[in-house]
Order: structure tokens, then C-alpha cells, then sequence
């Protein structure tokens, strides 16, 4: 019913009112309240993977979203388009690498395919177009290939791009 | 401040940000990167290859890092072969073929441009054999009806 609301309890302890339809556009949530029959009214939903400041994140962009339709199923036949990240899921998204990287794993977790859909994107393009070096220092992420290891791969790239 | 960085992620995360990636970026830069993102792309199944948008020495360089089997979904237009997926045949003199047709048995998208009627014959018998093939977009190519009859078994 509409305005009906459900708590959502965050892993630092932290209780959030949540429209129950805002709620519902996590996979998750919906299984738990239709599936397993939780009431709405007094239960308290327990999200142990996320933390207050990351699930507040995660209901404001679900209020954002609410009257979005609903995702398509196939995966499958999904375009690859970088740029139709509307402009609002793009200031959304102006956070530091951490908080991207875990919307990323609270939208996997609660299962908001929409969510998922535009932060994995949003690393996409961080990725495009970069020299392996230039993602390195991106992500801050160690070449661990040994000066042989590395050696081979240059090789192997060098006689590939000989014809 | 968060820990949660891009190695914390796990492997489908992973798979699903390579979901939005040419095979170029994957390959060439990713791959790249560290022992850890070499191995993801070793074992990511998904890949799209668009045959229009490379270079021949680029399709050359992939056929020796992914096998048809890692391939979703692929592009071909009239300058590739389609019986065994060629070089261009400006270059077929010097190498024979990269990927057989028949190997792509995890095709779920093909879209052919302006290729011939005999790989479209070929191409035809073949996709049968591909299980979960959801899409098939033919460009500037007329369809007969034995074709048609051949497409209705799948």
C-alpha cells in the first residue's frame, strides 16, 4: 500500500524509514517481505553488509529512481553504451573510489540491478581508453609481473602489431 | 575512509564491468595490469568482438588470448571469410584462418554485414549447434526461403 514504510537497519546499528515501494526496488527486500512473509509494519530489516553512510547513498538513489520502469530481463541484448549515464546518476556518482566501490557491492548484495548497472558502468569508463600503466596509478593497483613476466607480454604484443 | 578498493571486488563484479568494455580495452590494457586481472580476463566468457571495427593484426593478436568458446557475441561484414573466420583476404595469402566458425558454440549475438551467400549457407547450418543464440541481425543480405526453413529448426 502506498506510504506504508519498513525499517532498514544498517551494520553500525543505524535505522532507516524507508517507503516500502522505494525499498522494494531491491531484489533482496522484495524476497524477504513477499517471499518469507516479513510483516511491514514492526520488523526491522537487518542489512549486515551495509554500513549507515553507504545505505543512506543507496535510499537516495532509490528515491531518485522509484517511478523508473522496471529493468529488462535480458541481460543478453544489452548495448553497450558508456554515455547514457543520465546526468543525475552522474553527480550521484561523483564520490571517492571507495564509496564507488562499495555502492557497487551493497547494489550486488541488495540486488538493485539499476544500481549495479551504473556504478559498473561508471569503473568502465575509468577503464576506457588506458594504457595498463595509466590504471594502475587509476586504482592504485601494484604490477606484481615479474621484469620477466612483463618482458613476455611486451613480446608477445610486439609480434602481433609486426604485420 | 573506506578499504573497498578494485581487488576487493569479486570476480562477477569484475566480469560484469568487462560487460561494458571492447575487447580492446580488455586485452591490451587490462589484461596488462597485474597477475590478478591477467588471470580475470583468462576466465571471463563474454567477450564482443566486433570483426568491422579491428585491424586484422589486432584480430590476430586476440586469437592467441581468448578461444571462440570465451565469444558472445561477434560482428562480421563482407571482407571476413565466413566458413573459417578470416584475415581480410588481402591478407589470407599470408595466414590462414584465425577462428573457425564452428568453434563459436556460445554465440548468444550475430550480426552479419553484407557477407556473402555462400558463408551465409555455411553460417546457417552452423547456428543450429549454437544453444543460446538470441539474436541474429542480417544486413544487406536477401533471405531465401530454404535459409528461412533452415533458421525455423532452431
Amino acid at each position: 500500500m502506498a506510504g506504508n514504510k519498513i525499517k532498514l537497519q544498517s551494520n553500525d546499528g543505524d535505522t532507516f524509514d524507508v517507503d516500502v515501494e522505494i525499498a522494494k526496488q531491491s531484489a533482496t527486500i522484495k524476497t524477504m517481505l513477499e517471499d518469507l512473509g516479513m510483516s511491514e509494519e514492526d520488523d526491522v530489516i537487518p542489512l549486515p553488509n551495509v554500513n549507515s553512510a553507504i545505505l543512506k547513498k543507496v535510499i537516495q538513489w532509490a528515491t531518485h529512481h522509484k517511478d523508473d520502469p522496471p529493468p529488462p530481463e535480458d541481460d543478453e541484448n544489452r548495448e553497450k553504451n558508456l554515455s547514457d549515464i543520465s546526468s543525475w546518476d552522474q553527480d550521484f556518482l561523483k564520490v571517492d573510489q571507495g564509496t564507488l566501490f562499495e555502492l557497487i557491492l551493497a547494489a550486488n548484495y541488495l540486488d538493485i540491478k539499476g544500481l549495479l548497472d551504473v556504478t559498473c558502468k561508471t569503473v568502465a569508463n575509468m577503464i576506457k581508453g588506458r594504457t595498463p600503466e595509466e590504471i594502475r596509478r587509476q586504482f592504485n593497483i601494484k604490477n606484481d609481473f615479474t621484469p620477466q613476466e612483463e618482458e613476455q607480454i611486451k613480446k608477445e604484443n610486439e609480434w602481433c602489431e609486426e604485420k | 575512509m573506506s578499504t573497498k578498493n578494485f581487488l576487493s571486488l569479486p570476480v562477477e563484479i569484475v566480469y560484469l564491468i568487462f560487460d561494458n568494455l571492447d575487447i580492446h580495452d580488455i586485452i591490451h590494457s587490462v589484461r596488462r595490469v597485474s597477475k590478478h586481472f591477467y588471470r580475470i580476463t583468462n576466465s571471463y566468457n563474454r567477450y564482443q568482438l566486433n570483426m568491422c571495427s579491428l585491424k586484422a593484426s589486432a584480430v590476430k593478436l586476440l586469437s592467441h588470448r581468448i578461444y571462440p568458446e570465451q565469444i558472445v557475441s561477434l560482428i562480421v561484414n563482407k571482407y571476413y571469410d565466413l566458413n573459417r573466420i578470416d584475415l581480410p583476404l588481402s591478407m589470407s595469402g599470408t595466414r590462414g584462418s584465425i577462428y573457425d566458425i564452428s568453434k563459436f558454440i556460445n554465440l548468444q549475438n550475430l550480426t552479419l554485414d553484407n557477407v556473402n551467400e555462400n558463408d551465409m549457407q555455411k553460417l546457417f547450418e552452423h547456428i543450429s549447434l549454437c544453444k543460446n543464440m538470441v539474436k541474429l541481425i542480417i544486413e544487406g543480405f536477401t533471405v531465401t526461403s530454404q535459409q528461412i526453413s533452415c533458421l525455423n529448426n532452431l
